[in-house]
């Protein structure tokens, strides 16, 4: 299986501050389902931002669907961050466009709206649960609905990778079971999913590989099988 | 097809401001201008309508004939000059006329002896007409070219000053309006900051932000340079109005020469394209810098 992500002795800092990840290296392979845990502050986050192509590594490797993203041109980038439907932890919905809106704004911005498409954004609406809440602006939804709003939107272009940070964070059990199955259906038709998540629930119920973060550092990059070997990149 | 609506970054945050701030700016801009503007339009209308004329004094003598004698030497030696196309005597009573109005019906103008003037038309490409005047000087030594471009040399200096006013207050609303949309564009684009950041991740392509942003800022600028040039538009009528009170043939010499129309309608055009020009590089630097 080709590596979708490769990270060697990766280091990030923001500003002038401090390294949050340190030495971080592990792989993941296309149409794995990776969680990723640690204590608050670990740098959980900061891992999924280099994942979504929010930043760039301040040392170390990144590769992301087989290129060194360092070596990507600019004006490359916005087509790669396409590929990659992202889950904020704070959602981060547009205050000033409905539900759907938000929803159809990843079509908009790929330049593919239509009315198949949005017939397609109003069934998966519908399926979080969301079906009389469409044309609802997002300070009017509760946490949960905002954060099903959040991840109809990182699905709705089909990414090749998906990233979630605390994806069932404020959502009741019975939600967060959908939304995992949701993640688990877009894996099983080979999207590429990492969960970063404190809830040791959700990773009882549904187990996957898990890999460890701690203060900034990996204490285990959770490829059960291939992974340990594979680090260096020698997968069979 | 469902539209996203675009995001409101001309209705709401700092850019609300703009045509608030901008409309004043292009108001003193189009002002300034139509002053230079009306300065020019003048200056040239002197300069046509001095051109190829000129006026030659010829001093009374102390007995009529003797005057007389001056004028028919003085007719006499510029009909013969190849430049003049035409010499005439201003009318006693036409001079009458333009003396009455300046000292009013008060004096009686027939109680002096008046100098008798002369109205030359030069043929076109006799310059200021200097051939002629030595010719006519030799002729009657006493005649006295009224040198009225002199005259107009000496305005040279006011129109000037006044036109370099009016320049350096363009520059100055225009430099302030650069400065202002500046800040404008940098603050809005502050205000939206976390949205742009959100697009930005979610993989929107800089011209999708930067386009925008500077719809937005066209559209705000614009209504601004509009209201400017609107109010200005107003401030010229009633100054026209006023000025037809004292004298309707004021008016025409103040009027804007038909040219001068164009600049001042580009006003919020130019208004507006700054703005843009403005909002899309401030917001393409600012997103250089976030990878
Ligand atoms: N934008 C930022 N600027 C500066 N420092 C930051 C920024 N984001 C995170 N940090 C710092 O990086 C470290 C890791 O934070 P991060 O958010 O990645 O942790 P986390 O594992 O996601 O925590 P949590 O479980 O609470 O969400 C923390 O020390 C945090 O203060
Ligand atoms: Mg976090």
């Amino acid at each position: 299986m080709e590596p979708i992500i490769e990270f060697s002795n990766v280091g990030l800092r923001y500003g002038m501050g401090p390294e949050v990840l340190q030495d971080v290296t592990f792989r993941i392979d296309r149409g794995a389902f990776r969680y990723i845990k640690g204590p608050s502050g670990a740098g959980k986050s900061s891992l999924l931002r280099l994942l979504s192509l929010g930043r760039l590594p301040s040392r170390g490797e990144v590769r992301l669907f087989g290129t060194d993203v360092r070596r990507i041109r600019r004006s490359a980038l916005p087509g790669l961050r396409r590929r990659i439907g992202v889950v904020f932890q704070d959602f981060r919905l547009i205050g000033h466009l409905t539900a759907i809106e938000n929803v159809l704004l990843p079509l908009h911005l790929a330049g593919i709206e239509s009315h198949r498409n949005e017939a397609h954004v109003r069934e998966l609406l519908e399926w979080v649960g969301l079906g009389k809440r469409m044309d609802a602006k997002p300070s009017t939804l509760s946490g949960g609905e905002q954060q099903r709003v959040a991840i109809a939107r990182a699905v709705i272009l089909n990414p090749e990778i998906l990233v979630a940070d605390e994806p069932t964070g404020s959502v009741d059990d019975a939600i967060g079971r959908r939304l995992v199955h949701l993640f688990e259906q877009m894996n099983a038709i080979g999207t590429t999913v990492i969960v970063a998540t404190h809830s040791e629930d959700l990773i009882r119920r549904t187990p996957h590989d898990v890999l460890m973060l701690d203060h900034g550092r990996v204490t285990d990059p959770g490829a059960r099988v291939a992974g340990l070997e594979g680090l260096e990149g020698s997968a069979p | 097809m469902r539209r996203v609506r675009p995001l409101p970054l001309g209705r709401s945050g700092p850019n609300r401001l703009m045509p608030v701030i901008l409309a004043p700016m292009a108001y003193i801009a189009t002002l300034a201008l139509a002053g230079f503007l009306v300065v020019q339009g003048l200056v040239a209308d002197w300069r046509a309508g001095m051109d190829g004329v000129l006026t030659v004094e010829i001093p009374a003598a102390a007995d009529i004939p003797t005057t007389q004698a001056r004028v028919s030497a003085a007719l006499a030696a510029l009909g013969a000059h190849p430049d003049v196309a035409s010499a005439e005597v201003i009318t006693a009573e036409r001079a009458d006329r333009m003396l009455q109005d300046w000292v009013g019906d008060a004096v009686d103008l027939s109680a002096f002896p008046l100098p008798i003037l002369l109205d030359i038309r030069l043929v076109p490409g006799a310059g200021e007409g200097e051939a002629a005047v030595q010719a006519l000087l030799q002729a009657v030594p006493e005649a006295e070219p009224i040198r009225a471009e002199a005259w107009l040399e000496e305005l040279r200096g006011l129109v000037d000053v006044i036109e370099l006013a009016a320049l350096g207050v363009l520059a100055l609303a225009v430099a302030a309006a650069v400065a202002t949309v500046i800040a404008v564009s940098a603050a809005n684009f502050t205000a939206w900051r976390s949205v742009v950041e959100l697009l930005h991740v979610m993989g929107a392509e800089d011209r999708f932000v930067a386009g925008a942003f500077q719809r937005a800022a066209l559209r705000q600028a614009g209504l601004g340079g509009l209201v400017g040039v609107g109010l200005a538009a107003a401030t010229g009528l009633a100054v026209a109005w006023s000025l037809g009170r004292v004298d309707p043939l004021l008016v025409d010499q103040f009027a804007l020469p038909a040219w001068a129309w164009w600049p001042l309608a580009l006003v919020p055009v130019g208004t507006a394209l700054l703005a843009m020009v403005t909002a899309r590089l401030t917001v393409l630097l600012a997103l250089r810098r976030l990878t």
